[in-house]
């Protein structure tokens, strides 16, 4: 018997097989070789409308030229194939009864088709930051030792070291293995707010539903190669060892304690809590593991961390968790870590510094807000699918609430905590993104709420609105998600021309791109030294003005200096507003017209100039 | 011993062995994603008793990747860093955790 809380029983203890026949909203009646012909209908409906989609996807020609990045460049059988897919879902959920196998099959072939279509449509890894995070576990290979005087990636290089003994190990093409990170980090995603759903509610229904709408939902560019995508999932592992094996509840009520003792009733409350689960051993265990991953957590990113510590707190305070010394033991690692690994970091830049909300919000939002009117309209389907999500998880809060007259605080509080965080930290104008990509699970979780079935109900009525905004959200995704196709996939003139840029280069020499959309650093990460003209010169770029900062730059450079410039970056510049037209052509035809830089590498895509080198002895 | 356990087990004792030696990429591939990725977290919820197949899952790539990361991470600061060091001291952890119930199946 357990005690659960599903919107749709209610708070009452239940056998699971009870949970699984009421939950499911369908009769014990119908034949077996029914059901099986139902399940093989889907099956095959799901995996017809997934290869067409794959087949859309993989004939797709780079690049993408749109300003609205992949969306516009995908074929209309990828679209049938994604309407298909969500449809095969919305007659599974409609069914009730559903095989877990069905489910988890048509989970698997939608997070192929939204985080794995770059992977179907070019063989080289998308995002400059992915390559970069490649060189990082190279650097860490070539020198044997982590140097924290590097860059900050050396004071918390925990994901570097386990990604380069994977390729050391396993004989791994790094390239290979950053190409199907999006795809292994959406899996290990979904199955991780699986696991969290999970734990707070027994309806599978309500599971499988939950990890549908999150993946729908999630345009949140976070699931390349990199920390924090590890951090992420073993973020939603942690969680589901907290709600579920290390989880704990009062066992008095809080109000009334609080009546009868004052201030004091808080303890009284908090004392009488009882764990959730009674196998000692089980509780061991999934403190230990907690324990493990939190300190991998700690070792690899700054920020799941801070999320993690923000949760555990809630936790104890309220008192779900069932071990309050999790929070200091995580809290004296945390302060281990910073005063010894990151301490080389830290001389200079705090954790956390509290801003302002206009300073929050010119940093998190008004910077982004710029650019061709494509790309304004990918930044508003950006901010109205997030909107949606978050409003659909009120009403379905809302639904819950009154229904089942449970107040699980637990879902609300792991939503809640992510965005108190924001005007705690900048971190670069992202802290929004990330604190939403935290918050996400559980307004899913909530958001799916709105579409199970009431208590008397037998099937999803909400089946056809389901399909429909589930359709639409996968549309809205690719939109959002992808919608710097134009310059963040890369052609294969593009790495060529990086190839080309490394044979050429003496070590030491600076490198220069126009902007940060480059395939680069993948290789001799500290060999040499790296700019950018967006971060050089103020923005929008003035090719003259640019031109002297930059050649300063490169005669003030012992080893000299190149410069590439490509298409991504020459898109980049444009679709972000961050030059006028022509400023590159501008720029090349200053290198080579003042004869200080000759042209010593071109492609279609990548072009190289070489600082001459006798130049800089020159007045 | 189920099969779970058998396979971190000899996972952990015989990985480490075919690791150092100079075997072709389609050997080497898989058999560090049994190590470095399933065996020591398959082994973590082997043990723990945890029976719900999601959690496993996760367990078993996250868990690993953990330990792999606590191991590469450890060996990088002490410059000590390479295969057979990686191999040998993540299949530490598997071996540790199924010894006990394997020694005690074995006299039992």
């Amino acid at each position: 018997m357990t005690e659960v809380w599903a919107p749709e029983l209610g708070n009452v203890d239940v056998d699971d097989q009870e949970v699984a026949r009421r939950t499911s909203g369908i009769s014990r009646s119908r034949s077996p070789r029914a059901q099986f012909a139902a399940r093989t209908l889907i099956a095959g409906l799901g995996a017809a409308a997934t290869a067409l989609a794959v087949y859309g996807a993989v004939h797709v020609t780079m690049p993408v030229t749109s300003d609205y990045g992949l969306v516009a460049a995908l074929p209309t059988t990828y679209w049938i194939g994604l309407a298909g897919l969500n449809t095969a879902f919305g007659l599974a959920i409609w069914r009730g009864r559903q095989s877990s196998v069905l489910m988890a099959m048509l989970v698997a072939m939608l997070v192929l088709l939204l985080y794995g279509a770059p992977s179907l449509i070019d063989t080289s890894p998308r995002l400059e930051v992915a390559w970069r995070h490649l060189g990082i576990a190279d650097q860490l290979l070539a020198s044997g030792r982590i140097d924290p005087r590097i860059d900050a990636y050396f004071s918390w290089p925990g994901f570097f070291a386990g990604i380069a003994a994977f390729i050391d190990v396993g004989d791994l093409t790094p390239r290979v293995l950053a190409l199907v990170a999006p795809l292994l980090n959406g899996l290990l995603w979904v199955l991780g707010v699986g696991a969290v759903a999970r734990s707070l509610t027994p309806s599978r229904q309500h599971m499988w539903l939950t990890m549908w709408l999150f993946v729908v939902s999630n345009w949140l560019d976070q699931d390349y190669l990199s920390p924090q995508a590890f951090g992420f999932a073993s973020y939603l592992l942690v969680m589901t060892l907290l709600l579920r094996y290390l989880g704990a509840r009062p066992t008095i009520g809080l109000s009334s304690s609080l009546r009868l003792d004052g201030i004091r009733g808080w303890s009284t409350w908090w004392r009488s809590r009882t764990p959730d689960e009674h196998d000692p051993r089980l509780r061991v265990s999934a403190f230990l593991i907690t324990v493990l991953l939190s300190g991998v957590m700690l070792a690899s990113h700054q920020l799941t961390p801070i999320m993690l510590i923000a949760a555990v707190t809630a936790l104890v305070v309220t008192g779900r968790l069932w071990s309050p010394h999790l929070l200091w033991v995580l809290m004296l690692m945390a302060a281990l870590w910073l005063t010894t690994g990151a301490s080389s970091y830290l001389d200079g830049h705090p954790v956390l510094f509290v801003q302002s909300l206009g300073e929050s919000a010119a940093a998190n939002v008004q910077q982004r807000i710029a650019g061709t009117p494509g790309h304004l309209r990918v930044v508003q389907v950006r901010t109205a699918l997030t909107a949606v999500i978050f409003v659909l998880a009120v009403l379905g809060w809302l639904r819950v609430t009154v229904r089942s007259r449970i107040r699980d605080i637990r879902p609300v509080m792991l939503l809640a905590i992510p965005m108190f965080m924001v005007p705690l930290q900048s971190y670069g104008g992202e802290m929004l993104m990330r604190a939403t990509l935290f918050s996400l699970p559980f307004a899913a979780f909530y958001a799916a709420g709105l579409f199970l079935p009431g208590p008397a109900e037998r099937r999803v009525r909400a089946a056809p609105a389901l399909v429909l905004l589930t359709t639409l959200s996968g549309v809205a995704v690719i939109t959002g998600h992808y919608g710097n196709a134009a310059y963040d996939m890369f052609t294969r003139g593009e790495v060529q021309g990086v190839t080309e840029l490394y044979r050429i280069a003496p070590r030491g020499a600076v490198l220069i791109s126009a902007t940060h959309s480059t395939p680069w650093k993948s290789q001799q990460y500290n060999g040499f030294k790296y700019g950018t003209l967006t971060d050089m010169c103020q923005r929008p770029l003035n090719p003259d003005k640019c031109y002297t900062v930059m050649r300063n730059r490169a005669f003030h450079t012992p080893a000299g200096a190149l410069v590439l410039f490509t298409r991504g970056q020459t898109e980049s510049l444009r679709i972000r507003g961050d030059a006028g037209e022509g400023a590159v052509e501008r720029m090349e035809r200053l290198l080579v017209g003042r004869g200080e830089a000759r042209l010593v590498y071109r492609n279609r895509d990548a072009q190289i100039y070489q600082f001459q080198p006798w130049y800089k002895e020159s007045p | 011993m189920n099969a779970l356990s058998r396979f971190t087990l000899g996972t952990g004792l015989i990985a480490p062995l075919l690791l150092m030696l100079p075997l072709p990429g389609l050997v080497h591939v898989p058999v560090a994603i049994a190590l470095l990725g399933v065996a020591p977290g398959l082994a973590m919820a082997s043990k723990a008793r945890i029976d719900d197949v999601i959690v496993v899952i996760l367990l078993a790539v996250l868990g690993s990747a953990a330990v792999t990361i606590a191991v590469a991470t450890t060996l990088l600061y002490l410059q000590l860093f390479s295969v057979g060091a990686v191999a040998l001291l993540v299949a530490i952890v598997p071996v540790a955790l199924e010894a006990r119930g394997a020694i005690w199946g074995f006299a039992g």
